[in-house]
C-alpha cells in the first residue's frame, strides 16, 4: 500500500520504534512510578527517557513534559486546565476539533471564545490579535500548521505579543512537531501540545503537553484525578509537574516508542524531513494542478506536507475509494476541521487529503497522480 | 518520581551512581514518596552537585532516616554510628516533608 495519510498517523515507523516498544513490553512490564521493584523502576526509567528526548527536541525541561495518549488529551488538558469562568480566549478557523470542541465545552461554562482571522487582508495575524485582546484574555490558541492545507500561523510573532501581556499561548503542534523547528524556550507562558504518533513517529497512544518554565503547575487544574504514585494520602492531585496532570498508569511501551521516534527524527534532522516532505508536496501539486478537472486548494501554500484537492464531478469519498482500490491510502471528508474547510470553500462532502511523511518517495507521488488522472 | 529521576540523572552525569527508591514512611507526610539513593561516601559531593545544578531537594538522610551531618563525615566511621551504607535524598515536593 502507498500510505499518504501521515497527517492522521505516520506509517510506517522506523524499525527502532517497533523494537523499543516490544523490548519495553517484554522487559519493563512493571507499572512506572507505582512500585519500587526492578520491573517498575525499569518502566519508570523508560518514561523518564521519553521525557528527556521530548524535552531536548523542544528545548524544554523533562519534568514539564506531561505524557498523554495523544494530542487531543494534551489539548483538553491545557485548555480545560488553564481557562476559567469569565476568561476570554482566542482561536482561529484553522483549529481542529480537538481544540474547537473543548472550547465549545468551555464556552458553555462561561468562557468567552472568539475567533481571529487566519488570513487577514493587509495586516499581520499578530496585529489583528493585538486588537482583539481584552483585559480578561487569558490565552491565545495557535495551530502551528493546518491539518488540511500546508499553511501555518506565525507562532513566534504571536508569542512575542502574548509574552508582553502575560497571556498564555496554547500551541497545537499536531502537524508541526517533528516537521518544523519548534522551541518552547522563548514562548513565554506557553504549552506545546502534540501527538507522538504523527511527525514524531511514535506509536498511537503517545502524545504530550510540554509546559514552559513560566507556568506554575498549580495554575493548571487537573483534567483527570486518580492515582499518581505520589503523596497518596493527599485528597487532591500533587502540586507539581508532571504528576499533577498524569493520573493513572502511563503507557511505558508507547513512551519508549515516542523516544525512539524522536531519536530517529533527530538523526535525520527536522529541517531535512521538512525539506523532503516539501519537495514531495510540490511535485504532487505541480502534477495535480495540471489536470483540468482537479482543484488543488491553496497550491502555493508551502508550509507542510499536505495536498488538499477535489475532482470535479466526483465526491471526495468516491475519489478516496478509487485510490484505495489502487492501493493508495488518503483521507477524505472534513478531516475534523469543518471551519477550515468552510474557509477554503471545499465541497459539501469535503475534499481529498494526501499527506506525505519521511518514508514517502517521488514514485509514490507519481502513482497517486496517475490514479487521480483515471478519474479526472 | 519524576523529580527523583531528574536528580538521579544529574548525579549520574557527574559520576555518582544513584538509584531511585521509595522513601521510608517516617520520612513522608502524605504516603508514597520517592528519593534518590547513593553511597554515603559521595554524600558531600552529591550535595554540592545538586545545589550547583539548582536541583531542589528536601532532606539528605541515611537509610534509617538519620539526617546526614557533614561534620561527622569528616571523621572515620565508628561502629554503630555509620553502619548503613546508603544515603537518601528526597526531592522537594516529592512528599518527604
Amino acid at each position: 500500500m502507498i500510505y499518504l495519510d501521515n497527517a492522521a498517523t505516520s506509517f510506517p515507523k522506523p524499525e527502532t520504534v517497533y523494537r523499543e516498544a516490544e523490548r519495553v513490553m517484554r522487559e519493563c512490564g512493571g507499572n512506572p512510578g507505582r512500585g519500587s521493584h526492578d520491573l517498575a523502576l525499569a518502566a519508570a526509567e523508560e518514561i523518564y527517557r521519553c521525557r528527556e528526548a521530548v524535552a531536548e527536541l523542544f528545548d524544554g525541561d523533562p519534568e514539564r513534559v506531561v505524557l498523554t495518549p495523544n494530542a487531543t488529551v494534551a489539548l483538553n488538558l491545557a485548555l480545560k486546565g488553564l481557562l476559567r469562568l469569565g476568561d476570554h480566549v482566542l482561536t482561529s478557523a484553522l483549529a481542529h476539533n480537538s481544540v474547537r470542541r473543548p472550547l465549545h465545552d468551555l464556552a458553555e461554562m462561561g468562557v468567552a471564545v472568539e475567533e481571529y482571522p487566519a488570513f487577514p487582508r493587509g495586516e499581520s495575524v499578530a496585529a489583528v490579535i493585538g486588537r482583539m485582546l481584552r483585559p480578561n484574555t487569558r490565552a491565545v490558541e495557535v495551530t502551528v500548521r493546518s491539518n488540511i492545507v500546508s499553511v501555518g500561523l506565525p507562532l513566534y510573532e504571536i508569542a512575542a505579543l502574548c509574552k508582553r501581556r502575560g497571556i498564555i499561548l496554547i500551541v497545537d503542534a499536531s502537524q508541526g512537531a517533528g516537521a518544523m523547528p519548534l522551541s518552547v524556550r522563548n514562548l513565554g507562558r506557553a504549552v506545546i501540545c502534540a501527538p507522538g504518533h504523527k511527525g514524531l513517529y511514535g506509536l498511537p497512544g503517545s502524545g504530550f503537553a510540554l509546559f514552559s518554565k513560566e507556568i506554575d503547575p498549580k495554575e493548571v487544574r487537573p483534567l483527570l484525578s486518580g492515582g499518581s504514585g505520589l503523596r497518596s494520602t493527599d485528597p487532591g492531585m500533587p502540586d507539581l509537574f508532571p504528576e499533577r496532570l498524569e493520573a493513572g498508569t502511563l503507557n511505558a511501551p508507547a513512551a519508549a516508542s515516542l523516544r525512539a521516534g524522536v531519536e530517529a527524527v533527530r538523526q535525520i534532522g527536522v529541517s531535512e524531513i521538512e525539506h523532503r516532505e516539501r519537495l514531495l508536496r510540490r511535485r504532487a501539486v505541480a502534477i495535480l494542478s495540471g489536470m483540468r478537472r482537479v482543484q488543488v486548494y491553496l497550491p502555493n501554500a508551502d508550509e507542510g506536507s499536505i495536498v488538499l484537492f477535489a475532482v470535479h464531478g466526483r465526491s471526495a469519498a468516491e475519489v478516496g475509494e478509487h485510490l484505495n482500490g489502487r492501493g493508495i491510502a488518503v483521507r477524505t471528508g472534513l478531516h475534523c476541521a469543518p471551519e477550515a474547510h468552510r474557509l477554503l470553500g471545499t465541497p459539501e462532502g469535503g475534499a481529498v487529503r494526501a499527506s506525505f511523511g519521511m518514508f514517502n518517495t517521488e514514485a509514490e507521488v507519481i502513482a497517486l497522480c496517475r490514479a487521480v488522472k483515471e478519474l479526472a | 518520581m519524576t523529580l527523583a529521576m531528574k536528580g538521579k540523572r544529574i548525579l549520574e552525569h557527574n559520576g555518582i551512581a544513584a538509584s531511585v527508591s521509595r522513601l521510608p514512611p517516617k520520612l513522608t507526610s502524605a504516603g508514597c514518596a520517592w528519593g534518590i539513593s547513593i553511597d554515603c561516601a559521595h554524600a558531600r559531593r552529591a550535595k554540592e552537585i545538586l545545589e550547583v545544578s539548582g536541583f531542589s531537594y528536601g532532606k539528605m538522610v541515611t537509610a534509617d532516616g538519620t539526617p546526614v551531618s557533614f561534620e561527622k563525615a569528616k571523621h572515620a566511621p565508628t561502629p554503630g554510628v555509620t553502619g548503613t551504607p546508603r544515603t537518601s535524598v528526597s526531592p522537594k515536593g516529592g512528599g518527604g516533608r
